[in-house]
């Protein structure tokens, strides 16, 4: 498990781009698929997921669908075309930061070095 | 998979309640979650009061409580950020609708046909028509009349005009910008050429029944960096 501080900034990228590989998903799914792409070290806990899923659906970023089972309703999520495009800006990002991190520890790596 | 019956589904939201205050949107969510939590450990082999019982000990009273606090905590955010957007300035909403627009513009947002449609085979997994299995279907299916005119959804460049026997039929690819291509299959006709340009709305084939089809229809789909996207979430027109 990694830090809370950590996880933090990049929660938003993490589930964009969940949805972005796997098409429409509903909230359990996404914990249970981030668990096992990540071996357990990444938990998404539903405190945090929920109110994001909301915000990212208030941003325009996601829609959402719903399916009754039985008594209960389950929601799936999926991009719209802004979605899209942000799992994919985010995903770079955060891809090129991940780089830059890396040299910034091990200087030697560094092609600048 | 497992589905609880009535009697357990009760229980589930009976403990759920007791819990959790008024706010229904998370409650429902919470809900399909627990269930589901529940159903998985009883497909690997828990009874039910088996797993049950674990999702009380997983789930305790304060996890829910601060779920339900950070929930509150961004709704009070997000009331202060809609109040701040109202009172905000006419100049900034005006360069915000300027820069959505532009942005738009790029995207392949229109239908690839002219008149009205029906889809007949959607995007995500769907059953084949033909082979009977569950297959991810890239694009969506419209059904539509032989020789229908067929338009570029944005402005770009033809990269490839192909002929598909054993799957797309006679098939277009155009290139846009910011990544996104379009396929156009199961054509009948095409009237541009490859590396030729076209602009949104243009025509650019006649609708068929080419390759692996089960009748005269148009296979659209809609790529972004070479992955498929749903069309019909960015036909807005």
């Amino acid at each position: 498990m990694y830090s809370k501080e950590l996880l933090k900034g990049t929660l938003r990228t993490i589930v964009l781009k969940l949805l972005a590989e796997h098409g429409s998903m509903y909230g359990y799914e996404i914990t249970q698929k981030t668990k096992e792409l990540t071996s357990g070290k990444i938990v998404l806990t539903e405190g945090a997921l929920y109110p994001l899923l909301h915000k990212l659906e208030a941003e325009g970023y996601l829609v959402t669908n719903t399916k009754s089972i039985g008594k209960r309703i389950r929601k799936y999520y999926a991009l719209t075309p802004e979605g899209d495009e942000k799992a994919i800006s985010l995903s770079n990002e955060f891809a090129d930061f991940v780089q830059t991190v890396i040299y910034l520890l091990n200087p030697k790596l560094s092609p600048k070095s | 998979m497992t589905t609880l019956n009535n009697q357990q589904t009760e229980q589930v939201l009976g403990s759920l309640e007791a819990h959790i205050g008024g706010n229904r949107k998370l409650k429902n969510e919470m809900f399909d979650h627990w269930c589901t939590y529940v159903e998985t450990h009883m497909n690997n082999g828990a009874s039910f009061e088996q797993a049950y019982s674990k999702l009380k000990e997983e789930f305790g009273v304060n996890e829910l409580k601060s779920i339900e606090k950070t929930y509150l905590a961004y709704h009070q955010s997000s009331l202060w950020v809609g109040t701040l957007q109202r009172a905000g300035s006419m100049a900034a909403m005006l360069l915000f609708l300027v820069v959505a627009g532009v942005d738009a513009q790029k995207r392949p947002d229109i239908s690839p046909v002219f008149d009205q449609y029906i889809v007949s085979s959607a995007f995500g997994e769907q059953i084949h028509p033909i082979t009977n299995k569950e297959i991810h279907h890239n694009g969506i299916d419209l059904r539509v009349p032989l020789n229908t005119p067929v338009r570029s959804t944005a402005d770009g460049t033809v990269k490839t005009i192909k002929n598909s026997p054993k799957g797309h039929g006679l098939h277009i690819i155009i290139a846009h910008k910011d990544g996104y291509e379009t396929l156009y299959a199961n054509l009948s006709n095409v009237s541009v050429d490859a590396g030729q340009t076209v602009v949104k709305g243009e025509e650019i084939a006649r609708s068929g029944n080419s390759g692996i089809s089960s009748g005269p229809h148009l296979h659209y789909e809609i790529r972004l960096n070479q992955k498929p996207v749903n069309p019909k979430l960015y036909i807005s027109k």
